[in-house]
């Protein structure tokens, strides 16, 4: 069931947002070829417990770090590694949450390591672009959850692009994963409507190919079936009487 | 003559401690998306909840609505004792949705600098 917030649990998940976004900053800061993702889901971890918050996805359904570090062809859930040493040319998306007085924020992007191949550059900058589309779907007002897919899918598509439709966009609040699901695809006119006081994530998920994916034995890591590149953009988002208000962006 | 007996939500509703019991819903979807009720109680469907406005669907008559089709807010705590206790009314159910009108329309515009910006430590 969807939880609607009202001002004051809004205000708590605001401040739950800024640290998140700060996280994610603190990452992106920390990305360099030679650094391991470990290396860099330690700078995250320190940023958010400096804050005096936990990181959400430590320990979450038994995940073994505070933020999920994806190269490449991996969509999400890359679990960090001193094995894993980022190079020149590669992409990195970084997912993080931050869990602050019983709320929590959840925000991911991708960057690039050094110079990348135009379609690298391509593939982060359409996945970013297609969030922004859905906004403004948001920003109208009165908008459903398959208005959102719709803008994220098509933005996608017009582009060269293909969504991964296996995971989705969610409620986000007390829990890191509430009602509703919001997928990345969807009938323009259909599901529930989005109204003041959800708070919800959206986050495109965009394969430069098939968008197929399979997920690796450890449990956690998802990839693209072609192994091409995949990219990731999420912020949490308030509704509000005033229109969406992004608890994540800094 | 024996008179008929008031019915009251006592008497109607299956599962007054529901943990919803006292929330303000606002329904998502049918043809009543869009209006605000207060969840009265549980359903012994699994997933449905009874929910009232204490006007077209009362107390005594509550509405079954499924939880997939619901908004929620934090449970009003008077209002939830009174629903467990069985009593109460459609006037209290009428004053506990004019009062989260009343106070939606008076939320404070949101802004994006918190008045505890600085209660952790900034980068750097």
């Amino acid at each position: 069931m969807i939880h609607l917030k009202n001002e004051k649990q809004l205000e708590i998940m605001r401040i739950a947002g800024r640290i998140t976004g700060e996280a994610i900053q603190a990452g992106r800061e920390a990305i360099k070829p030679g650094v391991t993702t470990a290396e860099v889901d330690h700078v995250i971890h320190a940023y958010i417990v400096k804050c005096g918050a936990k990181p959400t996805f430590l320990g979450y359904g038994g995940f073994p770090a505070s933020a999920c570090i994806s190269v490449n062809d991996e969509v999400i859930h890359g679990i960090p590694s001193h094995n894993r040493v980022l190079k020149e040319g590669d992409i990195v998306s970084i997912d993080v949450g931050a869990f602050y007085r019983g709320y929590t924020g959840d925000s991911a992007a991708t960057f690039p390591v050094g110079k990348i191949s135009p379609e690298a550059e391509r593939i982060i900058r359409v996945t970013e672009e297609s969030f922004y589309r859905a906004l403004e779907v948001l920003e109208k007002g009165s908008a459903r959850v398959g208005d959102i897919g719709h803008a994220v899918e098509s933005y996608c598509v017009e582009n060269g692009c293909s969504v991964v439709r296996r995971y989705v966009g969610h409620g986000v609040g007390a829990e890191l994963h509430e009602d509703p699901e919001i997928p990345n695809f969807g009938t323009p006119g259909h599901g529930i409507r989005i109204i003041p006081g959800m708070t919800i994530c959206v986050e495109p998920m965009v394969a430069l190919g098939t968008g197929d994916v399979y997920e690796m034995p450890n449990g956690w890591t998802v990839r693209t079936k072609d192994g091409k590149l995949s990219s990731h953009y999420e912020h949490s988002i308030a509704i509000t009487s005033n229109g969406p208000e992004l608890l994540t962006k800094v | 003559m024996k008179k008929k007996k008031k019915k009251t939500a006592a008497d109607v509703l299956p599962d007054r401690d529901s943990e919803y019991a006292g929330a303000v819903a606002l329904s998502l979807s049918g043809h009543d998306a869009g209006r605000e009720y207060v969840v009265v109680g549980g359903a012994s469907i699994a997933n449905f909840l009874y929910v009232s406005d204490g006007k077209h669907h009362r107390v005594t008559e509550p509405k079954l609505k499924n939880k997939k089709h619901l908004a929620i807010t934090d449970a009003e705590p008077v209002l939830r004792e009174a629903i467990r206790g069985g009593g109460a009314t459609d006037a209290d159910i009428r004053t506990c949705l004019n009062l989260f009108r009343r106070a939606k329309k008076s939320a404070p515009i949101p802004n994006n600098e918190s008045e505890n910006q600085n209660s952790f430590p900034t980068k750097g």
